[in-house]
């Protein structure tokens, strides 16, 4: 399974939504699920997934499923 | 009618707090009517990040009793400022950077007697207090961590500084974290980018447990409980194995039976309605509540008796009749999964609990629900040496004595009498639901008599039942409040606490009160109480019994006429 569509399986189940429901472009605020506290709970729960270490910087920067595919990419 | 469609709380997750809106909550009818006249909480929270959690949780909680509550939320680190404000009910202080999130830094000598000022500032305005206390030290698994040794000492010191205080309740996170597992909690990200001092599932179910504790501790919480008998209540099919047979031994089977009676007492003395819902024969549950001395629960502690072979449901509904509470505020516990789907099934609106599994964690379990009351020391029964006793008198029927007694309210009794207010629907004058912080405020105006009345029956301490408050309004005194529990009708009572309160206000030369009963469709005790009142010539009254009552100067000896007759 590749990162994008690894990614795309926790995103959706931290927000409890649909798969379908989220495309690339989705991030804060669209989907109304995902808001600041979902955030946080996603890059931290990336975090664990790939052993990577996020700045809060980055946590806070880094809030569509585009750039945080980037950003996890980056440092694998 | 329509029912509450919502899930239960335990399975909202976060974001539906913050997504809650409550026109999506389809009240019932009959329950909004219910509540219609009940003003909204006044709650303060101060904490960081967490609060948005908390306040949402709060405001979902009470929504879904369709309850309202005015939040008003600060940041921690604002305590240092906070002023004397009349109207709030209650403050909640959150803790989380005194510890392990912030490395501790924050615990300064200085910080414990800030904190007890802050702490009684709201305290002395007649606010309940709830304080959080600092999350532990994940290093505090190894012995002699100096991180955890601080904050142990501040939470010893916070003890000591409020061992007297009734109103303050301290929580701490071993309440949620003996649930969790430590290593999943900390999360020192969230702390980083949120100031979190936990992952937001933690915090989450914190703020949840809060909520609740705090709908149960203002009344808003059950008001009965209706319980099984055979392996429930006790240990064994008494039908099968008889009275003897029934295994109540505290170091055996029973050990658990026996706790679990133990807790129903303590609801009890906590002004909870306890109901027996078996399908038995009454003889023989009478001849076990009567010859098994280790029985904790007495039938005297009963309220209702459902012993019989109908539907649970159907004795259920006569519980709700008879006691004259919504079916929605009763709790029903059986170790049978017939029994609840059937009770749940006729009652969809009635909580239930399922006794089953390791009965040895079972009031862990009562204890998780977070639907009963327990975090307060807010039990009926008040500490009679600690309050000025103003008046008692015993009212005595053959053998059967009763004693009251009037009290001025302290902050000591405004947990019970405005729980009592809040809960009280029969013998309630105005339904004002005049609020906690209100009360306060009422009973340190000089204008103002707010008198609470304490029973005992045959010798057995039974706790505030009734509370009056009467207020000056232009040249008339008003009855604002006047409720009595459904425990103490029909027993003269109502003539007693009458004829005491209106006697000091003839002692303060008061000659005319101003009484408006609102009827609603649960008052006829109340209606029956007036129309009495009326006949006895001490009341001036349309033909509504909805207008004014006039205590006049010979009401001493009218009255003492009406509690010969009674």
């Amino acid at each position: 399974m590749s990162n994008s569509e690894q990614l795309r399986n926790l995103i959706c189940e931290i927000l409890g939504i649909q798969n379908e429901a989220l495309s690339l472009e989705s991030g804060m605020g669209d989907p109304t699920e995902w808001d600041s506290f979902a955030q946080i709970s996603i890059m931290v729960a990336a975090e664990e997934k790939w052993s990577v270490q996020l700045s809060p910087i980055e946590i806070g920067e880094n809030t569509t499923f585009n750039l945080i595919l980037a950003l996890i990419e980056s440092k694998l | 009618m329509d029912i509450i469609d919502l899930k239960p709380l335990s399975e909202w997750r976060v974001r539906d707090f913050k997504d809650y809106e409550i026109r999506n909550c389809h009240k019932s009818k009959e329950l909004s009517d219910f509540m219609a006249t009940t003003p909204a909480i006044s709650v303060e929270i101060l904490g960081l990040s967490e609060m948005e959690l908390l306040a949402s949780a709060i405001q979902l909680d009470f929504a879904v009793s369709n309850l309202s509550v005015r939040l008003q939320t600060y940041r921690f680190d604002e305590w240092r400022f906070l002023e004397p404000t009349k109207g709030i009910d209650t403050c909640i202080f959150w803790l989380p950077i005194l510890a392990i999130s912030s490395g501790g830094l924050e615990i300064s000598p200085s910080l414990l007697g800030d904190l007890t000022t802050a702490i009684n500032l709201r305290l002395q305005g007649g606010s309940s207090v709830y304080v959080l206390l600092p999350e532990p030290s994940i290093s505090s698994v190894f012995r002699g961590d100096s991180l955890e040794e601080s904050r142990m000492d501040f939470i010893r010191n916070l003890n000591i500084n409020f061992e007297h205080s009734k109103n303050l309740v301290l929580l701490p996170w071993e309440n949620w974290l003996g649930v969790k597992n430590i290593s999943n909690w900390v999360a020192p990200k969230f702390w980083e980018v949120a100031r979190m001092p936990g992952n937001t599932g933690l915090i989450s179910c914190i703020a949840k447990s809060v909520a609740s504790t705090i709908r149960n501790d203002f009344g808003f919480g059950i008001k009965a409980i209706a319980v099984d008998l055979d392996d429930t209540l006790w240990s064994g099919i008494v039908g099968d194995v008889g009275i003897e047979g029934l295994a109540l031994d505290q170091y055996g089977e029973g050990r658990s039976h026996l706790e679990f009676q133990r807790f129903l007492v303590d609801q009890f003395r906590k002004g909870i309605f306890i109901g027996v819902i078996s399908k038995n024969d009454q003889k023989m549950v009478d001849k076990a509540f009567e010859n098994r001395a280790e029985m904790l629960l007495t039938k005297e502690q009963v309220a209702f008796w459902g012993v019989n072979w109908d539907k649970k449901s159907t004795s259920i509904l006569a519980m709700a009749e008879q006691l004259n509470i919504h079916v929605s505020s009763i709790v029903f516990i059986d170790d049978s999964e017939f029994e609840i789907a059937e009770v749940r099934n006729a009652i969809p609106e009635i909580q239930t609990i399922h006794v089953s599994g390791d009965r040895t964690t079972f009031l862990e379990t009562l204890r998780k629900t977070g639907i009963f009351h327990g975090s307060r020391q807010n039990s009926s029964r008040t500490s009679i040496g600690s309050t000025p006793i103003i008046q008692t008198t015993n009212l005595s029927e053959n053998s059967y004595t009763i004693e009251i007694r009037s009290l001025e309210v302290s902050l000591d009794h405004l947990d019970r009498t405005s729980n009592l207010i809040v809960k009280t629907n029969q013998f309630n004058l105005t339904s004002n639901r005049t609020s906690r912080s209100q009360l306060w405020e009422l009973a340190q105006n000089p204008n103002c008599y707010v008198i609470a009345y304490e029973i005992d029956e045959n010798s057995v301490a039974k706790g505030i039942m009734s509370v009056v408050v009467i207020e000056k309004r232009n040249e008339d005194f008003a009855v604002k409040e006047w409720v009595l529990s459904c425990r103490a009708f029909s027993r003269g009572v109502e003539w007693w606490i009458l004829k005491d309160f209106a006697k000091r206000l003839a002692k303060d030369g008061v000659t005319r009160v101003v009484f408006a009963l609102q009827k609603t469709d649960r008052t006829s005790y109340l209606e029956n109480f007036y129309k009495e009142l009326a006949l006895s010539g001490l009341l001036e009254a349309d033909g509504n019994l909805n207008i004014h009552a006039i205590l006049s100067s010979d009401i001493d000896t009218k009255l003492i006429g009406e509690l010969n007759r009674e």
